[in-house]
């Protein structure tokens, strides 16, 4: 039987079940919507290049960022791929891979809980083949060279690579022509095995549709299979140290407008549920009050003409590593830097105050139900949240509760100038 | 499927999409004119508007007025359509069904929004200098900043190329070189003009009736241009030779773009069957391009075709390594061939028809994207409502769509590669 949980700011419910097999379900039923959306996501990414396989005892070295490669190879089935199947019923498939997890979607007006079944048939069937393996590389080549000429990714990629000294977030999830070469259908196998039992997915459907029926849909599916309860897998990660591994970063791109990325690594690792989700609030609340549209800092900035529009902050954290960007474009990094530097330093002096406090709270429930209208991202977030052991659906609880003591803390610890990287893509040199 | 309803009133012509479905209401300005050598001039103006308005002169004082609004979002956009140019202002505000405490939001919004476009912040019956001076050079990085952006910029060349002598070469975000030459009273002067020949229209989304628009509007926003004009319908234009524009810059990956003349305009009986032949050529994962340049070649990770309908165009894209240009050029021609020749399968037609009819039914999960569909209809001379075009797309023969296929005529070659490719030339 499912359980329903009720989110009463919200006015919505969420339906979850856990089926035989070890795969959570959750169902989010939105009314109006015309479309449907369902993620079916495993807790593997472009970081898991050493683990220990279930049943076995040493551990287990694949090269760098095979998870994308296998992302791309699932959609082959026997009988065809998987997004031309979809595509029978006027639906459309994507997927994704990230540092931490990698994903497998569809949208669909009709025939969405046949749909759901393809979704999991595909995921849960690898038909891997040499020819496949083989015929994939070429396009994979060219994604990594999309990436290489993409000026916004390379700028990110580079602050990863300025703050983490060891941690694998800091190489490409894409990983190089020359490490896709060595991918061969024996790693696949390998990796698949590991890190695909439903047991360590979930699976997040949202749409205009009864609970009950998704339930059913997946399940008849997984019963088709005869799924062994799978041992926890141990993923080993390199010690990395508290502080950044170098202060700049530079790489000269064909660009007009440099870019820059400001970056500061979390020395607060480790959390997970509720206080990960707690210490997520917190730090976007600090950033709204830093550097949002009504800061003094923005409207310094703006006025001298070092950011633009573009110019955007986030927090990101899982349970092994966390940092916080800000980014965007500046006609003078350098200066730039500086006076980002001073001006969170400046805060970090005088504290935050109750009315700052209240302002961006209400900014963040305002974001937040905006981002709440996209049946993608609400999804996803979902999905994401849930092997940490974080509920997304709860955020606006999350945002009410927080206190002035909390902010301030977390403004005085996160904002540790000894803890900043700062990455800029500058034009190249004539 | 989503139909708006219409009321004008004071001068402006305001549409409503009632829904109960999102947490937010959106509320969209559109104003919009020729495009012409005055660009630079319409593309800056939303950008200072944004700045302040009497009511809230200081940019600050503004910003934290939004965000005292739940953090209503405010954002500016420009686009060009047929022979116009269109800038956007937007609001997107919380529902007050969500919020702990009844705040009207939405009214509010819409007299900030009003207030904005309307009565801006001046200074000696100007603009103020310091925003106008601002923004001026916010647009110029703007400007350079489509070239940091390979897909992007490969795109607005082509079409640059393609629509040489035309309005449409002219872009959206206006001209580096005009800018020197713009200061604030000028631009007021310009603003002043734009209020008494431009058309300015209002839509919504969201949980209310056309009655309580209608009561928020009166007194809150009027436009002085009271005509409705400006509809000029599809620019179409035929392909003359094929113009090829090699351009060289330090990358790693080869941008190709093909820009097509379809010779169907947006309104033409035959668009249904224009969206067919983009959708069995291009616009799918399932299309010939994706199939035959990507999954059966390996050549590149995107290869697909869009439309550009109230121009009568089309955009071919892929990202190649430079050393297979000519392997991907035979491939696409081969398709187009293929389509002319009305060479597809059964299922390649259903994929296309059921994908299309998909997009259209979840147009309405989208309400950011219906406004501004709402203008480049219009604009083009169409009001075909969704419904009927589902209808017009079930109707379409195989017939047609290699007719429109006969019709389509590949004009400019633009292809942006780094340096082990050609020289630059030019025809």
């Amino acid at each position: 039987m499912s359980r329903r949980i009720d989110y009463p700011l919200l006015q919505e419910s969420a339906y979850v079940e856990t089926l035989p097999s070890g795969l959570t379900v959750i169902a989010l039923p939105r009314t109006g919507y015309q479309r449907n959306y369902a993620v079916f996501m495993t807790q593997y990414g472009s970081n898991d290049n050493v683990f220990v396989v279930p049943g076995q005892d040493g551990p287990t070295e694949v090269p760098d960022r095979i998870a994308h490669f296998l992302e791309h190879q699932l959609f082959a089935m026997e009988e065809g791929s998987a997004d031309q199947k979809f595509a029978e019923w006027g639906a459309s498939s994507n997927a994704f891979t990230s540092w931490t997890r990698t994903a497998y979607l569809f949208t669909a007006t009709s025939n969405f809980l046949e749909g759901l079944q393809l979704l999991v048939d595909f995921v849960q069937n690898p038909y891997f083949t040499v020819a496949g393996t083989e015929k994939e590389k070429g396009i994979i080549e060219q994604e990594i060279h999309m990436y290489e000429d993409d000026p916004g990714w390379r700028v990110h990629h580079n602050l990863l690579q300025a703050m983490y000294h060891n941690h694998p977030v800091r190489r490409d999830i894409a990983g190089t022509v020359e490490s896709t070469g060595r991918i061969t259908k024996q790693l696949l196998d390998d990796c698949y095995r590991t890190f695909y039992h439903p047991a360590n997915m979930v699976l997040v459907a949202t749409g205009n549709f009864q609970p009950e029926d998704v339930f059913q849909a997946v399940g008849a599916q997984l019963q088709q299979q005869d799924y062994q309860p799978q041992g926890e897998i141990k993923r080993i990660f390199p010690d990395e140290p508290t502080g950044v591994k170098q202060a700049r970063i530079v790489e000269r791109l064909a660009v007009t407008n440099p870019l820059f990325a400001l970056g500061f690594k979390d020395s607060r690792v480790g959390l997970r549920g509720d206080d990960l989700h707690k210490q997520q609030v917190l730090t976007e609340v600090v950033l709204q009050v830093a550097v949002g549209k009504s800061s003094d800092l923005y409207n310094q900035l703006y006025a001298d003409g070092l950011i633009d529009e573009d110019f955007g902050a986030g927090y990101t954290s899982y349970p092994d590593h966390g940092y916080s960007t800000l980014h965007g474009e500046s006609k003078d990094p350098e200066t730039l830097y500086r006076r980002l530097i001073d001006g969170l330093s400046d805060l970090r002096g005088r504290g935050i105050t109750e009315e700052q406090l209240e302002r961006a709270r209400r900014v963040l429930y305002g974001d937040y139900l905006q981002h709440f209208n996209s049946l993608e991202n609400v999804a996803n977030q979902v999905a994401d949240g849930y092997f940490d052991g974080l509920d997304y659906l709860t955020y606006l609880n999350v945002l009410s509760s927080l206190t002035l003591d909390d902010v301030n803390q977390r403004l005085s610890e996160h904002f540790d100038p000894a803890q900043a990287a700062f990455s800029e893509v500058l034009p190249i040199e004539e | 499927m989503t139909e708006f309803q219409h009321q004008r009133v004071s001068g402006i012509d305001v549409y409503l999409n009632p829904t109960a479905q999102f947490k937010t209401n959106l509320i969209q300005l559109f104003v919009d004119r020729p495009l012409d050598r005055q660009n630079t001039w319409f593309a800056l103006l939303p950008h200072v508007l944004k700045r302040g308005s009497a009511a809230y002169p200081e940019t600050v004082e503004l910003a934290k007025h939004l965000e005292d609004l739940y953090g209503a979002d405010l954002q500016v956009a420009t686009h060009k359509f047929a022979d116009r140019h269109v800038f956007e202002l937007q609001l997107e505000v919380a529902n007050e069904k969500f919020l702990t405490q009844a705040t009207p939001l939405l009214r509010q919004a819409l007299s900030t929004l009003a207030g904005l476009l309307l009565n801006p912040a001046t200074q000696d019956g100007y603009f103020r200098t310091d925003y106008v001076n601002q923004e001026k050079d916010a647009l110029s990085r703007a400007i350079d900043s489509l070239f940091n952006d390979k897909g992007d910029y490969s795109a607005y060349r082509c079409i640059e190329e393609m629509c040489r002598g035309e309005a449409f070469s002219l872009s959206y975000l206006g001209s580096k070189d005009d800018l020197p030459k713009i200061d604030a009273a000028d631009l007021t002067r310009f603003y002043e003009l734009v209020k008494q020949e431009a058309n300015c229209r209002l839509v919504v989304s969201g949980d209310l009736t056309m009655e309580d628009l209608i009561a928020a509007c009166e007194g809150t926003i009027s436009w002085p241009n009271a005509g409705q004009f400006g509809v000029s319908g599809s620019q179409v234009k035929a392909a003359g030779e094929v113009h090829q524009v090699f351009e060289e810059q330090t990358v790693s990956q080869g941008k190709l773009v093909l820009g097509l003349r379809t010779g169907v305009g947006y309104a033409d009986s035959d668009f249904p069957a224009l969206l067919m032949y983009n959708g069995i050529l291009g616009a799918f994962g399932h299309s010939k391009l994706f199939m035959n340049v990507r999954e059966r070649a390996s050549l590149a990770y995107y290869c697909y075709s869009s439309l550009v309908p109230a121009n009568a165009l089309m955009l071919i894209e892929a990202g190649i390594a430079v050393e297979q240009y000519e392997q991907t050029m035979a491939i696409i021609e081969e398709q187009m061939q293929d389509m002319r020749e009305g060479k597809w399968d059964e299922s390649e037609y259903e994929k296309t028809l059921l994908g299309l009819c998909d997009a259209i039914k979840g147009r309405g999960d989208r309400p950011d994207r219906l406004g501004l569909r709402l203008v480049e209809k219009q604009v083009a001379g169409t009001d075909l409502p969704d419904d009927e075009l589902l209808e017009r797309l079930q109707a379409v023969t195989p017939e047609q769509v290699a007719a429109v296929a006969k019709k389509v005529q590949l004009d400019t070659v633009y292809f942006l590669h780094g340096e082990e490719g050609e020289e630059d030339s030019d025809e």
